[in-house]
């Protein structure tokens, strides 16, 4: 049985590689492959199901009337708005982005950088790309870069990628375990990890920094770069090999132009062999695919006009609080994590409408305590909280896996496996009843 | 709700009314016997000097799914460096250029219908991708929508080839593979090329061997074409050739058609598909060969995929020839991905120029198509967008079609080699009204077996478009006086008045319950797990999901 480390989120954020469980394999259990929904999200999601039950039968409750009208006042008045959060189904981004362009507002996903940072990189020169099925099909090289944080974002990623168990029926071909080089500064529980998915494993200790160029120098002069000669032979030995990073766990000091130069690399050798990136993105990559669809543009955009204008470094959330700690600014902030509220909200003192997860909830008396010791009175003065019910868990929704080519549907799991009754309004439907007319 | 047309021309590809007569809408379709109609008469318009279509439908255009949504993030620039500023400025803002060559759902939508379109097809939908392009479908207002499923470098479908699966079992995987995706049609792009890119072959011609498997393009065109016909799928099979781009590719053009045996066919973008490999640069034009073909045969259907000069982005499927074309990118950039042993895409920024021998030959090759094909109804006015050029250089088309001089006005322009070698010149051939409608209405809706599209026949949906009557036909298939979607006025004079509810199109075809069996069946959903890493259920798309998305379900049937 492999065991995931326990996760402070929930499940759909699990990229949605606990889909794979679903049957069970004749040689073994698949479902050891599953679920961050059931294996990282029932506890929190019931834990703070209840939470939000037990807010909800008192005075300052988050989903009492007066709460809701405040919020709907807020909204009606501000001057100008920032629509953000962590955002991360098809339906909630669709709602967002509607709504901001309604209120004229400046949308952008919350700690967005990362994948800023990526659409910058391949902007610049392109990019050759793989997908996870393709990858655990046909790589026989993994070149996975990082470290451990990697398997702490994507806990699912060495089985999804491993054809370990796979019967031989279509072939020896098929049935061969891959390469696995990992380059970084990998742990032995991160070396470990790939190894109990059945990956034969290579690790060799590099600077990210250079990376990329030292890639292209090793390709280029093979076994006379010393510990690079390694990397040459497995590179040159490969028929299809597999580079894998996540933007949001690269340690580099300047992730766009590793990007570039490494995605200039890949698109090199694809003139001559086979190579993918398997970029694996953050939770909010969903976000970006809707806006992108909606707009035109993967976020950052502001809606003062009834087009989208889109300036990546001007409409970034942290920016925006930077430049409007004022009167007349709020922030809408829907979230569908169990996340805490970011210090950089709470400490701009900036007006807040949380609409989003009974995580939040959850978390209010820790927030009541910061902001006591900021000074302030009470939350009341700054924020409302609107408490919706949770995709995967309350109702079904859409969401992208973690290399963006699947968007799968994730189902909330059967009532008996979540405390309370029948199933709560939907985060889509109650920022539709916030700003409705 | 009764709506009244007088004195208006009604030209629909089937027959002209050569004088002004009435046409009533009655609810959602149209009548044109409505005198005894009971009902409120909701308005009544005297249309003297316009004439009325059915709805136009674009049956090759990409828009939405992953590599649409690759496209759009490679062009995304900041406000200033961009051409967004356009939209929604000016008088008439739905006149000028999009915003990007793949603008979003919303512009989309809404310049489409402002165009008089009213139904749009989606071409490559993955299966694996099928629930993202219709999302991105359900978000482009304005448009009823479908897709066509993208199998034929599918690796499960390879192997029961190679393996020589009876058709009837592969029949019940591709069936399982247009239900589950929604989709309304198979299309096959670069048969077995994609795939055989990933395993290093940079080329796969119509009786090459894949490098993987012991199978040619010729068996996968053979076996796809007998499941559509066997399936009973009213969108015969959709191909994309193979060699797109390559001079000389004409062979295998024509190699493609005989693999089918026979069967209906669809032959997309086949501008890009009938290329000889003569004249001054090794580039010219088999127009001729292929129109001949097709003139000879009624089971052929083409779309062209018309190039129109400026600026645009190529996105396909066919990883293997974009990845070959990716130095002739304007500007330098390029984003290819391989896809979950299906397919894959690529997205390169595309220059079309006037002065450029290649292109303005591609230009000359695609209106030689549409000259030398006898049955308007047969070849279907397209641009491949964005392939070829946006959708908005549709009214341009038309009046390169209906008329002569304007044509040669363009053509004189070209690269000099042009001109000493294209035949273009010589084709005098001017489409009538009535031939528009029939390769922009009539005969799509028909090769796609949509009954009640396309046409102004009793019953038929009221989905309608008023031309003013113009001599400048650029001007005049611009900017509708009006379009009505299922009876109701949603654009006057360029103002987008509201929308209905969207329908997606979807095959209704004999054995779909049967196929939908297949993905529960214990055996093909182990194969299945093996080959995605996934059960079949997570990528399928049901009709209840669609409907949930508040769009309504319309199914297409086999057309008589």
């Amino acid at each position: 049985m492999i065991e995931f480390p326990p996760r402070a989120e929930h499940c759909p954020f699990c990229s949605l590689l606990c889909e794979l469980g679903d049957v069970a394999r004749p040689q073994g259990d698949w479902n050891v492959l599953s679920c961050a929904k059931r294996l990282a999200g029932q506890r929190p999601a019931a834990e703070l199901r209840r939470a939000s039950e037990q807010h909800a039968t008192g005075d300052r409750s988050p989903t009492s009337v007066v709460d809701f009208v405040t919020a709907r006042n807020w909204l009606q008045t501000a001057e100008r708005v920032l629509v953000t959060g962590r955002i991360h189904s098809v339906e909630v981004s669709r709602r967002v982005v509607e709504i901001a362009r309604s209120l004229r507002g400046t949308l952008d996903r919350w700690d967005s950088d990362a994948s800023f940072d990526t659409f910058k990189a391949i902007q610049t020169h392109g990019a050759y790309m793989t997908s996870l099925g393709e990858a655990r099909d046909r790589s026989d090289l993994l070149l996975v870069i990082g470290d451990d944080s990697l398997l702490e974002s994507a806990p699912g990623l060495p089985e999804s990628l491993s054809r370990s168990g796979i019967e031989d029926s279509r072939g020896g071909e098929q049935a061969r375990a891959a390469s696995v080089l990992l380059l970084g500064a990998w742990g032995e529980t991160g070396i470990a990890r790939w190894e109990q998915a059945g990956f034969r494993v290579t690790a060799i200790a590099s600077k990210l920094d250079t990376l990329p160029r030292m890639l292209s120098l090793a390709m280029r002069e093979g076994e006379r770069q010393g510990a690079t000669s390694q990397v040459s032979r497995l590179l040159l030995e490969a028929k299809y090999t597999t580079v894998v990073w996540s933007p949001k766990d690269l340690s580099v000091s300047h992730r766009d132009l590793w990007i570039s130069e490494m995605m200039r690399w890949i698109l090199k050798r694809n003139e001559t062999d086979r190579i993918g990136a398997l970029v694996w993105n953050d939770f909010g990559s969903t976000f970006h695919q809707v806006c992108t669809w909606t707009t035109g543009y993967p976020g950052r955009v502001c809606f003062s006009t009834e087009v989208a204008n889109y300036r990546p470094s001007e409409y970034s959330a942290k920016r925006w609080l930077e430049r409007n700690r004022r009167r007349g600014s709020l922030v809408l902030w829907v979230d569908e994590t169990f996340g805490d509220l970011p210090v950089e909200l709470e400490r701009s003192g900036v007006r807040t409408i949380a609409v989003g997860s009974s995580g939040l909830v959850a978390q209010r008396p820790a927030l009541e305590s910061s902001v006591v010791e900021l000074g302030r009175e009470s939350s009341s003065e700054w924020l409302r909280w609107i408490p919706a019910g949770v995709v995967g868990v309350d109702y079904a929704g859409s969401m992208f896996r973690g290399d963006q080519t699947v968007l799968a549907r994730v189902h909330p799991e059967s009532k008996q496996t979540v405390s309370g009754e029948g199933q709560r309004e939907s985060l889509a439907d109650c920022l539709g009843r916030l700003v409705a007319r | 709700m009764i709506t009244i047309l007088k004195n208006v021309r009604l030209v629909d590809g089937i027959s002209t009314s050569a004088r002004p007569t009435t046409l009533w809408i009655i609810g959602d379709v149209v009548s044109r016997k409505g005198e005894q109609a009971q009902g409120r008469v909701e308005a009544e318009y005297d249309l003297a000097g316009h004439v009325v279509m059915a709805g136009g439908i674009d049956l090759h255009t990409h828009i939405g799914g992953g590599k649409v949504n690759l496209a759009r993030m490679l062009w995304a620039k900041p406000h200033a460096e961009s051409e967004k500023g356009r939209v929604g400025e000016g008088s008439k803002p739905w006149l000028g250029p999009l915003s990007a060559p793949v603008p979003g759902t919303w512009e989309t939508g809404r310049r489409y219908l402002q165009m008089g379109y009213t139904t749009c097809i989606e071409p490559a939908m993955l299966p694996a991708n099928a629930r993202q392009s219709h999302a991105e479908m359900q978000d482009t207002p304005g448009l009823d929508t479908g897709g066509y499923v993208v199998l034929g470098n599918d690796r499960m479908l390879l192997r029961m080839i190679a393996q020589g699966a009876p058709q009837e079992q592969i029949n019940d995987y591709v069936g399982w593979m247009v239900a589950s995706s929604s989709a309304l049609a198979i299309k096959v792009v670069n048969a077995g090329g994609i795939d055989a890119f990933k395993f290093n072959q940079r080329k796969l011609d119509v009786d090459e061997y894949h490098p993987q498997w012991p199978l040619t393009p010729r068996d996968i065109l053979r076996t796809l074409s007998r499941s559509a016909e066997e399936l009973g799928l009213a969108h015969p099979l959709h191909v994309h050739c193979s060699n797109l781009g390559v001079p000389g590719n004409i062979e295998s053009t024509l190699a493609t058609l005989d693999a089918v045996e026979g069967r209906p066919i669809h032959i997309t973008h086949a501008q890009y598909h009938c290329y000889g490999s003569q004249g001054p640069y090794g580039f010219s034009s088999a127009a001729e060969r292929l129109a001949d073909r097709v003139n000879r045969s009624s089971q052929i259907t083409l779309d062209v995929g018309q190039v129109l000069f400026g600026q645009t982005i190529t996105l396909s499927a066919d990883t293997m020839h974009q990845f070959a074309n990716r130095k002739l990118a304007k500007p330098a950039q390029g984003i290819f991905q391989d896809l979950e042993c299906q397919a894959g895409c690529g997205a390169l920024p595309f220059r079309y120029r006037e002065s450029q021998y290649v292109h303005g030959l591609q230009w000359t090759i695609g209106l030689e198509l549409f000259l030398r094909v006898q049955d308007a109804s047969r070849i279907f006015l397209t641009t491949d967008h964005p392939n070829g050029g946006p959708f908005t250089g549709y009214p341009h088309l038309i009046r390169l079609l209906m008329d002569y001089d304007f044509r040669m006005s363009i053509f004189d322009r070209l690269h000099s080699e042009v001109k000493r070698v294209s035949t273009l010149g010589s084709l005098k051939r001017e489409y009538r009204l009535d031939e528009i409608a029939a390769m922009t209405r009539l005969g799509p809706a028909r090769a796609l077996g949509l009954r009640g599209r396309g046409h102004l026949m009793e019953g038929a949906v009221a989905d309608l478009v008023v031309y003013r009557e113009d001599e400048d036909r650029e001007q005049m298939f611009a900017e509708p006086r009006m379009v009505f979607r299922r009876g109701r006025l949603v654009v006057r004079d360029g103002e987008v008045l509201g929308e209905i509810p969207k329908r997606v199109l979807v095959s209704e075809f004999a054995r779909r319950e049967e196929s939908l069996r297949w993905g529960r069946d214990v055996g093909n959903r182990k194969a299945w797990i093996e080959q995605y890493g996934y059960t079949p259920g997570v990528t399928a798309v049901g009709w209840d999901e669609l409907a949930e998305g508040g769009a309504e379900v319309e199914r297409a049937g086999w057309h008589d």
